[in-house]
């Protein structure tokens, strides 16, 4: 297959560098074409990413990539299932070759646009390479919730690298991981602050009244601007729990938010009780 | 969620409701002064319209400058030294908000920050007077409205034209017309035609990276959108051709066109619910070329941009005004019987007043969301129906991961 015509119809940067200078009506066409083999031409496109700032230009082949990612969801329901996952496949198969780092996180930023749960293994395998690990989380928690145990299982082999870490008690929160109760609980206990905030957010996100004594003794110790987010999450965990319990947040915060300055969170917490 | 969701969308359509919460600075205690004096006020954003939109938070109100803070230390230690030399200059926004003086924050950062810095202002006790557009996806706009609700805050976004339309009479007609709901099916049509910048605000694709100045923090620039490689134009103005950080013009200047016209039409309390574009396929990186975009609101009425500066002009629709010759006599007298709606009040009254401002963040966000919703319908080319209460697109699963895009440990909503 020739993909040469296809790049074509895509637009080149023309006048200051921008790319007013597009053919819709060639691009829908191309668009269509490619649609009927989408896992053989992303392959081909693939092949054309380079490296932001090496020698050569990909701006085509990014832009038809791109085009293919956003409209093959609605290609597949239309025309049928399996177009979509032939796609991701074929695009996931990919990151498994000798790529540059930037050019890897591209694609994984494709598949976060259009993956489901047949790529979720082969992103979850970037969660501990730095560089690329924050791209896959967002691809994770943008194909959803099943993707979680990417993240549980990637947390003791990150656990030593601050960033990494952190990486992955992001997207255990963000998803709101019921399994995770027990990372988030161990994340209280760590130095660095950014750890400790997603461990009270990630048990906030959970809302379990079983760590309500544990999660107001552990938010007790911020300072700070931590401090300010951990008062936050007081409030959020209290918004989602029933009454009786939510009271003990509200009494929580007017007993320990004591400074002149935390009138206005005492305020809240009063007028909440009311 | 649901039904938190409503509680908020009723609380916040009260927009002069008043809060019961009187800000630190009237409180006074250690560090602060009597309401007598001075508020304690505060820029985050030091570049670009930073300065302006400074001075508009201040308009009328007796405050002076005791923090800037910005990711490139040279500007704001700048602004500082043109402004008052006494300022406490930052360059993290969090270590900013610390600060104990402030008691009101202008954001200016570029639009990726701003519904992030809105909230952790919130939580710190601070009003915010804004920098528009309000937010660079969907679900931030909620997260700002319900932190605002949360810590009964005043929130501004920083475009003034809804302050105008209120104040014209046509303009509240047409308004007290579309709140009654009495035009139902609504067959009216608001066309925007050019004024959205589209060549100005498109970025150009394939830039070679190169190594940020030390000056610069381009992992806090970056902040929840995604880090990629340093390229001179994601910084400053053109930050705006780039989908990581804003929206190309549809963002930069929709804002003004359309939150007023949202104001006149009454839909500060809701969103599209059917949006289809003219644009060919758009680049993954940089904002580019679209012709038109058609949004449909649920009574049938219809915003239309038209940008006149690629592709075919809009034609599937006339312009057509709203006006009271459009209902039956008896309808006609009710909408002059009906009490004029409640005049906005600016940034400086709702502090003073502790009540929420015209350009409340319930509003904001809507209007924001007739731009976002615009440009996900250019990225994804396809139609699309949107739910205005779930806030989500119907049957879509796909055109939903861009009403909330994930971010970059550790910032989240």
């Amino acid at each position: 297959m020739d993909i040469k015509p296809y790049l074509d119809s895509f637009p080149l940067p023309a006048k200051r560098g921008i790319l007013s200078d597009v053919n819709k009506e060639e691009t829908d066409k191309t668009i269509i074409e490619v649609m009927k083999a989408p896992d053989k031409v992303a392959l081909q496109l693939v092949d054309r990413l380079i490296d932001p700032g090496a020698q050569g230009n990909d701006i085509q082949a990014r832009h038809l990539l791109h085009a293919m990612a956003v409209r093959i969801p609605d290609y597949d329901r239309r025309e049928g299932p399996g177009l979509r996952s032939k796609f991701c496949l074929a695009l996931a198969k990919t990151l498994s070759d000798k790529r540059p780092d930037r050019v890897k996180a591209f694609i994984i930023r494709q598949l976060q646009l259009c993956g489901g749960e047949e790529v979720i293994s082969k992103i979850g395998e970037f969660l501990t390479v730095p560089g690329i690990a924050d791209d896959a989380a967002q691809a994770l928690i943008a194909i959803g919730k099943n993707s979680a145990g990417q993240f549980r299982n990637a947390v003791p082999m990150v656990r030593n690298d601050p960033s990494l870490y952190s990486n992955a008690l992001h997207g255990l929160a963000q998803l709101a991981d019921d399994s995770s109760k027990d990372i988030f609980i161990e994340a209280l206990k760590d130095d660095n602050d950014e750890s400790r905030l997603l461990g009270l957010w990630g048990l906030t996100q959970l809302a379990d009244v079983s760590t309500l004594p544990l999660f107001l003794e552990s938010e007790l110790k911020e300072k700070g601007y931590s401090r300010i987010k951990s008062a936050s999450y007081c409030l959020q965990f209290a918004e989602k729990i029933n009454k009786i319990d939510a009271i003990k947040i509200y009494q929580h915060l007017i007993k320990t938010r004591t400074l002149p300055d935390e009138k206005y969170l005492r305020e809240i917490a009063e007028s909440a009780l009311k | 969620m649901k039904s938190n969701r409503r509680k908020f969308l009723k609380a916040s359509a009260a927009s002069a409701a008043s809060f019961q919460i009187v800000p630190r600075h009237v409180i006074g205690g250690q560090g602060h002064t009597p309401p007598s004096e001075t508020y304690g006020a505060a820029l985050i954003g030091c570049g670009g319209r930073g300065p302006g939109t400074y001075e508009s938070m201040v308009r009328k109100l007796p405050a002076r400058l005791v923090a800037a803070c910005d990711v490139q230390k040279t500007r704001v230690n700048g602004y500082i030294k043109r402004k008052n030399p006494d300022a406490k200059a930052y360059n993290d926004f969090r270590k900013l908000l610390e600060n104990p003086d402030v008691d009101l924050v202008a954001i200016a950062t570029p639009p990726h920050w701003h519904a992030l810095i809105s909230i952790a202002a919130a939580e710190a006790g601070k009003d915010v007077f804004c920098e528009k557009p309000m937010t660079r996806f969907i679900a931030e706009g909620r997260a700002v409205v319900e932190a605002f609700n949360r810590y009964k805050r005043v929130f501004q976004i920083g475009t003034n034209g809804r302050f105008g339309a209120s104040k014209s009479r046509t303009s509240r007609t047409i308004h007290k017309i579309m709140r009654s709901g009495l035009l139902n099916p609504n067959p009216c049509v608001h066309i925007k035609k050019g004024g959205l910048k589209l060549n100005q605000w498109s970025g150009k694709p394939g830039l070679k990276p190169r190594i940020p100045s030390e000056d610069l923090d381009w992992d806090l620039y970056c902040g929840p959108s995604p880090l990629k490689p340093f390229v001179t134009d994601r910084v400053g103005g053109t930050h705006r051709n780039y989908w990581d950080y804003e929206g190309g013009g549809m963002c930069d200047m929709g804002q003004h066109h359309f939150d007023p016209q949202q104001w006149i039409y009454g839909k500060d309390d809701t969103s599209p619910v059917s949006i289809e574009a003219f644009a060919p396929p758009a680049h993954p990186d940089v904002t580019g070329m679209w012709a038109w975009v058609e949004l449909t609101y649920s009574d049938g009425f219809t915003f239309v941009m038209d940008s006149a500066e690629w592709g075919p002009g809009y034609d599937k629709k006339a312009s057509k005004q709203v006006s009271l010759s459009q209902l039956s006599e008896k309808d006609q007298q009710k909408i002059n019987a009906m009490p004029d709606p409640e005049p906005l009040l600016s940034f400086a009254e709702a502090v003073k007043q502790r009540k929420q401002a015209g350009g409340h963040p319930e509003a904001a966000h809507r209007a924001a969301c007739i731009l976002h919703l615009a440009n996900i319908a250019i990225r994804l080319g396809r139609k699309l129906q949107y739910d205005p209460e779930k806030e989500q697109f119907v049957g879509d699963d796909e055109a939903n991961r861009f009403v909330n895009v994930p971010m970059r440990s550790p910032w989240h909503l």
